[in-house]
């Protein structure tokens, strides 16, 4: 059955007063056909939408495509919302033809025309998305028995889900069960908590819907979210099992303190870390390690290696609570022992405040600001420890007995990308021919040497077989409104291993993570994309048959969704999918689209705008704008009414990522004379939502422009520029310096041809 | 390059701040709000910020060898300010009672004093003393027969060997504590030299300009400028009056009419005034501003008491009562108290302040 | 799996709420998401840039926003509070009284009604610092995106607005709303409140125009704010010439806020960075207690630190005294690692107020600890409190805090309908 367009302009909001909404409906039936063609003066009120409905539900159908050529698609979603079946389609007549152009001229009509053909164009080629529906596991794995783990598992299976719980040690528990006590939790916070973890992982061990595999490790995990198959190496042989989502909870390590000589480490026994002076609390009174004599004086280093750029750049959060209460255990083992604390600052956030305060009450207990500059060993078997920066205006030497350093947390995390490219250079050194190659390979292979052999999730992704890691190790989420982003869809990091924190917090990150899993698994199960494009049920499908093995869609994949075979055929996971189209950007064959998301689509929309004859003096300029951020900084920029050039005709992109080249060659050849790209910022702070999507889209522009010049054809028609959303204003300003730009560059050559 | 401290925390010292006076000294964590708001702290060695450290850390001999202790004049605005409610004002009056007993000679008086479970003693001697001397000293020639005389329950001459041999130790006692104390301040390298700044010294004191900025307690400066000088006039007619008995040159009793007399009333009545001012001040919304503490109302009662035994036992010879004998028995007692305990009492702060604004250069305050 | 369970209850629309509902939903509940004022972002949407990161609120707003639109489970009541909440965990029912906005969902957000509105109002988006119409839309990127009009402030009789709206949109007959429902959970994300920071009587605010505190800089920093992104002193509009920021104005402090607000520190190095940047010339002072930057705010830290514009001193500025000549400030405290007393001048001083929770009118079941905060560990089951009602907290812990919150409400839903 020939497929139906129904057009339906809207002439509010000052749309028909700016434009000849007569004249664009006379286009619709003229050069579209459409089958049905519609103006009213409130589209989105009531009889507006009704006048739809009735034309979809008429027998047969008025329409089965809808063209709504009205306001932005950010608007009214309400009101436009038909059944998911029915390809809807939005022209942005309002903010960016009626607010922003003046009414009445010829050139806003030309735009709005333009975006009308456009609209029409994106329906015809647009097809209803088919949800990916394939049966999930709803099972969740927990790596990590510690206090994070411990809690996932626990939530997880309290909201109803199975859960299988991997611990590399015998025992559960992890850190949390050697410590003697743990910060204060509860009003008035001034009072150590006794270790609540035996009863939870009594819990977990006799939980039905948790099952527990102590000293066991991952050897493989291959698949996508719902779908994942991990295979484990267990005491009692190999073992696999079919889950959802995965939740790293590997927790942390002391960070090696033979690295802190310079504190005194290594000098005496009497030097030790806070993490062996916790185990000695909780083995019995604490005693001087050199002769078992009682402690008179101890002395705490803060930050020892933390907050340092040359041993642990990050603060490690929790160390000063550490010393607090370890001071506490000295003081009460014996009542004339005097603690000194030597701090940078002193940080105990939020309510942990209080427990510094009563911390502080204690008579002998002596606290200052300053930097351990010597730790010496005296010939009365103490240790002498110089303090400079105090605020005694003096430096001190301090006697004591005992030296603890409060060293930091490194978490028990391995990079997957590092693995993996330190595995590509061993094969280089190997099978490279060029020297010069293998001597550079070799050298990689040094600078990553140290990831060797740290997997732990062993996922079978082209990107490597853990979390990317972001700076220091930790594999964080980059997002500040989104921490538990991760660029392994439906796997989440929880706990010490994602940030340094203390108990409560990883118990409390725990449950995040595990939300996130479970919404993971539920999602595929609808097939839906999870965040950014939550919901989403279209995804990208691959014409196989013309893969030329490129492998530039699996390279440049943000989220591992690719896999390759032997060959380098892209094998595509749709649940790991985040549906950006950077694969499609990617693609020089043009072999990867979306049903309504396609290279073809967007070749036809810039087909589709009318370029007139460079004697007009009309130049035409192609704006490619991220959806996520700058397409809504140009509403708003309409909201407030501002103008721009009436030349510029834009397309919005899921990323700027998914932008192929082809369409700026086809651009240029149509004689469009100059394109912009609009996207998020990219560098270390960068804002795009699919990570590296605008900086590829870069990479890709500045290939193309050596090609422009080869034709003749100056590079300055390109550009790209990065937009924060709340740069609004600058947005306009931006349009027309660049119009102004093209302007002075005169018309494009391939114009008419 | 900043000297270097071996640390070695005095915990008795430390203990006894914390016990009487200091109590809240640990809660101090070195956000140096007092000395911002303190209208006495110095630009280049404030105060007392860093006092409160050492005072935690309890660095006895480097605190207590502070001239800047003395400087403060309790007047509560860091207490008021600090946001951990560690009353530095409170911890530095214990400061200040702490560097009295360090510095006392003889030491046990410096103990005495300043135990609440002595003072039944220091009430004992002198009432034993002046019992003894009413029972068995020289029968008072009656120079005034058949009248309510002073001198016909203890002769003037007796009673000028006493108290001149008393003045003369509490000077002795004056002299070794401030010699004492000075000579800390030196080791500690927190002073300059006394003399030459003796004048400006006195010229702060005479008018408490800096005192007056003392934002929060108007009537602990007022109050204070008027018992010190009430207590100077008093002090200046008892040595006239004494040293010009002995020169034969003043005969009591003195004349209502008589300046001498004059003055030693209108000094009385200032005194008075003065005590009710503070007195009151001490006992509004202690919590916020200064603590009193044993240290505080020993001083302010004693210094009462002589004044109001003195002006009742005057008032009764008026009426020519016989009662005036007991009164002024207390009266004596009174004055003994007073004396001896000057260089160990709060009292001692006339001295160890005056010559810390010498020693810190005259001047405190910005 | 939890879709045909009661939905959840959530109470406040910042971003903790938000997040709370939308990754609820996302997961199969279907949610209520109270908000009190006319449209979501509660807090954050009145901030420039979130730290470390230096980027804009807005941007995880919309990408939110959007996620709320195209998600059928979300019911989103603006101007409405819970009035009242009775039973237990897996069945709790509640009243919500929801105010009228005097424009329904026709609205076009063509903002005739702004334009021929003749009253004015104090906007309190930026705290009072401009003006709106009293027809008004909140911000440029609100959402839900509909106009409101604030009724105190039109004149008697006046019908402008409705007059001019063509989409019969304005509805001034509108009455006040009184909602039940039936939830199996609740999740409190009411946020928090500056501190008053007038009652920290040494420092000068509401005594001198030219101490501000921290989240006034955020709107004198933000583009859309009264200043349009430019730092201009509220004295003389001019921009200063150098800003000092008070660390722990009111935190840490037994006379005000006895605990840490946790967030304070890395907010001035941010707002010391924003005045940096907008004003190269500029000099910038903080004067701190401690500096408390944990994990990876750390680099921020020293990243901020190393601009030679931007000096920090330990010790607390506690003493500020006004030129009345030139409207700047004497700042004075003592520098503590030099011992010695400093007083710089300050065209502009910034104080780094603390965080206060909305707890106050929490429905009963909720247990607050000596501070105000709502607790989870002694709460009803079935009750969550989540973001800075529950911690002081920066935003990413928020929002951390919110999802799990949102796990628990969803247990209470599996539990209820026989999933768990």
């Amino acid at each position: 059955m020939p497929e139906k367009i129904g057009v339906y302009i809207c002439s509010g909001c000052g749309i028909g007063e700016a434009l000849d909404v007569a004249g664009l409906a006379k286009l619709a039936r003229g050069e579209f056909k459409a089958a049905a063609v519609e103006i009213h003066p409130c589209l989105c009120g009531a009889d507006g939408v009704a006048l739809i409905r009735r034309d979809l539900a008429a027998e047969p159908p008025r329409a089965d495509k809808l063209v709504i050529a009205a306001c932005s698609p950010r608007a009214k979603t309400d009101a436009f919302a038909f059944d998911r079946r029915t390809v809807v389609e939005r022209v942005n007549l309002r903010e960016h033809v009626a607010w922003s152009q003046p009414p009445g001229e010829d050139d806003t009509q030309r735009m709005a025309e333009d975006y009308l053909r456009m609209g029409i164009v994106k329906a015809q080629k647009s097809a209803a998305p088919e949800p990916a529906a394939e049966a999930v596991s709803r099972k969740i794995l927990v790596v990590g028995g510690g206090i994070a783990g411990i809690s996932a598992a626990l939530e997880a299976a309290g909201a109803g889900y199975d859960v299988l719980l991997v611990e590399k040690e015998p025992q559960l528990g992890g850190f949390l069960a050697t410590v003697k006590r743990r910060f204060p939790g509860e009003p008035p916070y001034t009072e150590l908590a006794s270790d609540g973890l035996k009863g939870k992982i009594e819990q977990v061990l006799y939980h039905p819907r948790i099952r527990v595999w102590t000293s066991a490790k991952i050897v493989k995990t291959s698949g996508q979210p719902g779908q994942f198959d991990v295979t484990l190496e267990t005491p009692s042989g190999a073992a696999g099992d079919r889950v959802g989502a995965i939740i790293l909870a590997t927790g942390w390590k002391p960070y090696d303190a033979t690295r802190l000589a310079h504190l005194g480490y290594g000098l005496s026994r009497d030097v030790v870390t806070n993490v062996e002076l916790e185990r000695m609390a909780a083995a019995g009174p604490i005693r001087r390690p050199s002769d078992g004599k009682p402690v008179g004086e101890a002395l705490f280093v803060q930050c020892a290696g933390s907050r340092d750029p040359d041993h642990l750049p990050y603060c490690s959060s929790v160390c000063c609570l550490a010393t607090l209460k370890q001071a506490h255990y000295i003081r009460e083992g014996n009542p004339e022992a005097k603690v000194f604390i030597v701090y940078k600052d002193l940080r105990t956030p939020g309510q942990y405040e209080r427990f510094y305060r009563a911390a502080q009450d204690d008579p002998l207990t002596f606290l200052t600001k300053g930097e351990v500059s010597a730790v010496v060993r005296r010939a009365d078997g103490k240790l002498g420890v110089t303090v400079t920066g105090t605020p005694l205006g003096a430096d001190l030497v301090v006697n004591v007995d005992l030296v603890v350093l409060a060293a930091g947390m490194v978490p028990n995390s391995a990079d997957g990308p590092a693995i993996r490219e330190l595995k590509d250079n061993q094969l280089k050194v190997l099978q490279s021919d060029s020297a010069a190659q293998r001597a550079e390979a070799a050298r990689r292979v040094e600078e990553l040497k140290r990831h060797e052999g740290t997997e732990i999730l062993n996922l079978d992704y082209r990107q490597g077989p853990d979390l990317p890691v972001l700076e220091h190790g930790f594999p964080d989420s980059h997002f500040i409104c989104f921490p538990y982003e991760t660029r392994r869809t439906g796997i989440y990091a929880a706990g010490a291993v994602r940030a340094p924190m203390d108990g409560a917090r990883a118990e409390q990150d725990a449950l995040g993570a595990a939300m996130k899993a479970i919404q993971a698994v539920e999602m595929a199960a609808r097939g839906e994309a999870v965040h950014p494009r939550a919901g989403d049920l279209t995804y990208p499908s691959f014409f196989l048959q013309r893969c030329t093995q490129c492998k530039r869609c699996t390279e440049e994949c943000s989220f591992g969704a690719l896999n390759e075979d032997a060959k380098g055929t892209p094998q595509f996971n749709v649940f790991r999918c985040r549906r950006c189209g950077i694969c499609l950007g990617a693609c020089p064959e043009r072999i990867i689209n979306f049903p309504n998301y396609s290279v073809d689509m967007i070749a036809s929309m810039i087909k589709a705008i009318e370029v007139p004859d460079e004697f007009e003096e009309k130049p035409r300029i192609l704006v490619f704008l991220c959806e996520n951020d700058a397409y809504p900084a140009l509403d708003i920029a309409g909201w407030n009414r501002r103008r721009y050039s009436p030349f510029v005709r834009v397309i919005p992109l899921r990323c700027l990522g998914s932008l192929n080249i082809v369409w700026i060659a086809d651009a240029l050849s149509r004689g469009i004379d100059g394109v912009l790209l609009v996207g998020c910022k990219f560098g270390d702070n960068y804002q795009c939502h699919f990570v590296t999507g605008s900086e590829l889209a870069n990479r890709r522009l500045s290939n193309v422009k050596e090609t422009l010049e080869r034709l003749r054809l100056e590079p300055e028609r390109l550009r790209l520029e990065q937009l924060a959303i709340d740069e609004y204003d600058r947005l306009p300003e931006l349009i027309d310096r660049f119009a102004a730009r093209v302007g002075e560059l005169g018309p494009n050559p391939y114009k008419g041809f | 390059m900043a000297e270097t401290l071996v640390i070695q925390p005095d915990t008795g010292f430390l203990r006894e701040l914390l016990r009487s006076g200091g109590a809240d000294l640990k809660k101090c964590y070195q956000c140096a709000t007092c000395s911002a708001v303190c209208a006495l702290s110095s630009e280049q060695a404030p105060f007392p910020r860093r006092q409160m450290l050492e005072a935690q850390w309890g660095l006895k001999d480097r605190v207590l060898g502070d001239p800047a202790i003395w400087l403060c004049h309790d007047c509560g605005d860091c207490t008021a300010h600090c946001p951990r409610g560690a009353r530095p004002g409170d911890v530095f009056g214990a400061l200040r009672r702490e560097a009295i007993r360090h510095f006392a000679w003889p030491a046990f008086l410096g103990r005495w004093v300043n135990d609440p479970r002595a003072l039944p003693l220091l009430v004992l001697i002198p009432v034993l003393l002046f019992g003894f001397l009413w029972a068995f000293g020289p029968e008072a020639a009656s120079t005034h027969p058949g009248r309510t005389e002073f001198a016909n329950e203890f002769p003037v001459p007796l009673l000028e060997a006493v108290f001149f041999t008393i003045s003369a130790a509490v000077i002795a006692g004056f002299a070794v504590g401030l010699k004492r104390s000075v000579r800390a301040w030196r080791d500690r390298g927190a002073a300059s030299p006394i003399w030459p700044n003796l004048l400006p010294a006195l010229r702060e004191i005479a008018t408490h300009r800096r005192f007056a900025q003392c934002g929060a307690e108007r009537w602990r400066y007022r109050g204070h400028l008027l018992v010190m000088w009430g207590f100077v006039g008093l002090a200046a007619v008892g040595t006239v009056i004494g040293l010009g008995h002995l020169a034969g040159a003043v005969h009591t009793p003195l004349a209502q009419s008589h300046p001498l007399k004059i003055l030693a009333n209108a000094s009385g009545a200032v005194v008075l005034f003065g005590l009710g001012l503070v007195w009151a001040g001490r006992l509004q919304d202690p919590a916020r501003r200064a603590r009193t503490t044993y240290f505080d109302w020993y001083f302010l009662v004693v210094l009462a008491g002589v004044v109001l035994t003195g002006a009742l036992s005057e008032l009764l010879r008026e009426r020519q009562m016989e009662a005036m004998y007991a009164v002024y028995f207390v009266h004596l007692v009174l004055i003994f108290m007073l004396f001896v305990s000057a260089p160990y009492s709060k009292l001692a702060h006339l001295a160890y302040r005056t010559a810390a604004m010498a020693a810190s250069g005259g001047r405190a305050g910005r | 799996m939890t879709a045909d369970g009661k939905p959840i209850l959530v109470i406040g629309g910042g971003i903790a709420g938000m997040t709370a509902a939308i990754e609820a939903a996302e997961a199969g509940c279907r949610v209520i998401l109270v908000e009190k004022e006319a449209s979501l972002g509660g807090r954050v949407a009145r901030m420039n840039l979130y730290f470390p990161k230096l980027c804009p609120p807005s941007c995880g707003l919309e990408i939110n926003f959007r996620r709320i639109r195209n998600n059928p489970r979300i019911e989103v009541l603006t101007l409405a509070r819970v009035e009242h909440l009775a039973g237990g965990p897996g069945d709790y029912d509640v009243t919500v009284r929801i105010a009228p906005r005097y424009v329904t969902s026709a609205c076009t957000l063509c903002g005739d009604c702004a334009r021929a509105c003749p009253a004015e109002r104090s906007d309190e988006f930026n705290f009072g610092l401009s003006k709106t119409k009293a027809a008004y839309l909140p911000h440029a990127m609100a959402f839900p995106a509909l106009y409101v009009i604030d009724r105190a402030a039109c004149p008697d009789g006046c019908a402008a607005c409705r007059e001019a709206c063509r989409y019969q949109a304005v509805d001034l007959e509108q009455r006040e709303e009184v909602r039940r429902y039936r939830v199996a959970a609740v999740v409190a994300a009411t946020g928090w409140a500056p501190y008053d920071a007038a009652r920290i009587d040494n420092l000068g605010y509401g005594r001198f125009p030219n101490v501000i505190t921290n989240v006034i800089m955020e709107r004198l920093a933000a583009p859309n704010g009264p200043t349009g992104g430019k730092i201009l002193r509220p004295s003389d509009g001019k921009p200063p010439a150098s800003v000092v920021f008070v660390q722990c104005a009111g935190s840490r402090d037994e006379n005000h806020l006895p605990y840490c607000s946790a967030v304070c520190c890395a907010a001035s190095l941010k707002q010391a960075a924003y005045v940096r940047s907008l004003y190269p010339e500029s000099k910038v002072v903080i004067f701190y207690i401690d500096i408390r930057t944990p994990g990876r705010l750390e680099d921020f830290y020293r990243r901020v630190a190393a601009d030679g514009g931007i000096e920090l001193i330990k010790g607390k500025a506690a003493k500020i005294d006004q030129d009345p000549a030139t409207g700047d400030l004497l700042v004075t405290a003592e520098d503590v690692l030099h011992g010695r007393i400093t007083t710089v001048r300050a065209g502009l001083v910034v104080l780094a107020t603390g965080i206060v929770p909305n707890s106050a009118g929490l429905p009963p079941g909720f247990v607050r600890d000596e501070f105000g905060f709502a607790m989870n560990s002694s709460g009803a089951a079935g009750l969550y409190a989540a973001g800075c009602v529950h911690r002081p907290e920066e935003v990413s812990a928020s929002v951390q805090e919110a999802t799990g919150a949102a796990l628990k409400a969803f247990q209470c839903v599996a539990r209820s309908t026989g999933h768990a």
